[in-house]
């Protein structure tokens, strides 16, 4: 049963984002393209309304990570939110979707992988 | 070969917007290329005026795409651009010698009409009385209306099968200037000088004008077109290169009243695609900016992406790490630069990269 919910809806230039509290099991999506020129603007408030939606509760969270393009900025926004995440939810799990034909973006989740080592992310190729 | 890329740079600092894409138009990227003159567009003209443009190149694209040969896709391409008395948009494509004749007379029966005689005609053809081959020729008699006949036309004979057709149209985009002529010599210098630097490429985009997300996303939708047709395997490298080179033109180029003077220009060639930027920046990033891309070009491999990873781990830095990414994904090819003309608002910046087919 969902508990609760709370959504951002995509822009031109920014992801579509879902936070979900159920009993026992936490979600957040990211979704989309993130680009925005203004990185802080996007993701300082989205880093604050995790926190805020989850007080209490942050523990077994999912993220699910599906982005089709990215700007450097965003690459390093999300490395944060990751690193703010698991200082928090050590149980904390990554799944960082890519599209089968692109390999830039599995490069990325390898490099995060290699920056976080202790992190539990996991790469999932969509099929196109 | 970089030096070359300064003579066109005038174009983006002389016209708010200009965009010219040659290449394959079977495909169509026309819905892309109408998506960026939009985006530039409809933030500062009258919907009626943004709807005459958009109608009028939707025509002349289409033009390209029914009647081409699609022999040379050099050989065609559209050049659109405003000079802020008038939206011109110049089409070329290649066509059959033996079409030549017919389509001259078309061309004749309403270039020197009078506003009263082209309202006749059309209504006419529209009633089914005249028609021709491919549709009623409904289009051509309207570009003719609603540009009030201002426009001219040129064929060139390519060999003894093949010729290339040129058209050019000028709107007049003020009342004060219904009058006026439009300079066409000056778009026949233009097209030359693009022809010049280009006509050897698979397909080129040449582009100055806004340079937010608005046009990225449209950059990003016409790439794709592109990249289908060509059938070049880049995954999805371009798009990365283009956000990060397009979002550095917008944070860092001299602006006016929000209006950023740049330049992009890339470049489907046979072993490469080749990317360029131009802008101007203030002197005083100058000396940062060239340090860093002379670091990065000093860098193996390995040593660029240790270089990322630290980048993207120091969170007291909030800028990115797009120059590294651009490096890692153009490598073993460097980022080229050139700076030139101290002007007193800033230095003139070319930026160039090319990345290998994969």
């Amino acid at each position: 049963m969902i508990n609760d919910t709370f959504t951002i809806i995509a822009q031109e230039d920014t992801p579509f984002v879902s936070l979900e509290k159920k009993e026992g099991h936490n979600q957040i999506v990211i979704k989309g393209l993130s680009m925005p020129e203004n990185v802080l603007e996007f993701y300082a408030p989205l880093n604050d309304k995790i926190f805020s939606f989850f007080d209490g509760a942050f523990e077994n969270i999912q993220l699910d990570i599906n982005l089709e393009y990215m700007n450097s900025m965003s690459n390093k926004q999300l490395l944060k939110l990751l690193k703010n995440m698991a200082e928090k939810d050590n149980q904390l799990k990554v799944i960082w979707r890519y599209n089968e034909q692109d390999d830039l973006i599995k490069h990325k989740g390898a490099e995060i992988q290699s920056i976080f080592p202790h992190l539990n992310l996991q790469l999932e190729e969509i099929a196109n | 070969m970089l030096d070359a890329k300064f003579n066109l740079a005038q174009l983006c600092n002389k016209f708010p917007l200009i965009v010219f894409y040659q290449g394959n138009y079977q495909e169509t990227p026309s819905h892309s290329i109408l998506n960026i003159v939009e985006k530039n567009i409809s933030s500062n003209m009258k919907k009626p005026a943004v709807r005459s443009i958009l109608y009028l190149m939707i025509e002349a694209l289409q033009n390209i795409e029914r009647y081409s040969a699609h022999t040379h896709s050099s050989d065609d391409y559209s050049l659109v651009y405003s000079d802020n008395k008038f939206f011109h948009i110049y089409t070329q494509n290649v066509i059959e010698n033996v079409k030549i004749e017919g389509l001259k007379k078309r061309l004749d029966s309403v270039i020197d009409k009078s506003k009263e005689e082209l309202d006749e005609i059309y209504s006419k053809t529209l009633s089914g009385d005249e028609r021709t081959e491919k549709g009623a020729g409904l289009g051509l008699i309207d570009l003719a209306r609603k540009t009030r006949n201002r426009f001219f036309y040129e064929f060139n004979t390519l060999d003894e099968k093949y010729s290339t057709y040129s058209i050019c149209f000028a709107i007049p985009l003020n009342r004060e200037d219904y009058e006026s002529q439009p300079n066409f010599n000056e778009s026949k210098e233009i097209i030359k000088k693009l022809n010049h630097n280009f006509k050897n490429n698979l397909s080129t985009l040449f582009y100055g004008g806004d340079f937010s997300n608005n046009f990225v996303r449209a950059l990003l939708d016409l790439i794709t077109t592109v990249k289908k047709e060509n059938i070049i395997n880049h995954s999805t490298k371009i798009h990365h290169v283009l956000i990060e080179l397009t979002q550095n033109i917008r944070r860092h180029a001299y602006k006016t009243d929000d209006h950023v003077s740049g330049q992009l220009c890339i470049e489907w060639q046979k072993q490469n695609l080749c990317i360029s930027t131009y802008n101007i920046i203030e002197h005083d990033k100058i000396e940062g900016l060239t340090k860093k891309i002379d670091s990065l070009n000093a860098c193996d491999f390995n040593g660029l992406e240790e270089m990322s990873k630290k980048s993207l781990t120091d969170f007291t830095e909030e800028s990115g790490v797009g120059l590294i990414d651009v490096s890692l994904f153009a490598f073993p090819n460097k980022i080229q630069y050139l700076l030139k003309n101290d002007l007193s608002i800033g230095t003139e910046l070319l930026l160039k990269i090319n990345l290998s087919h994969d």
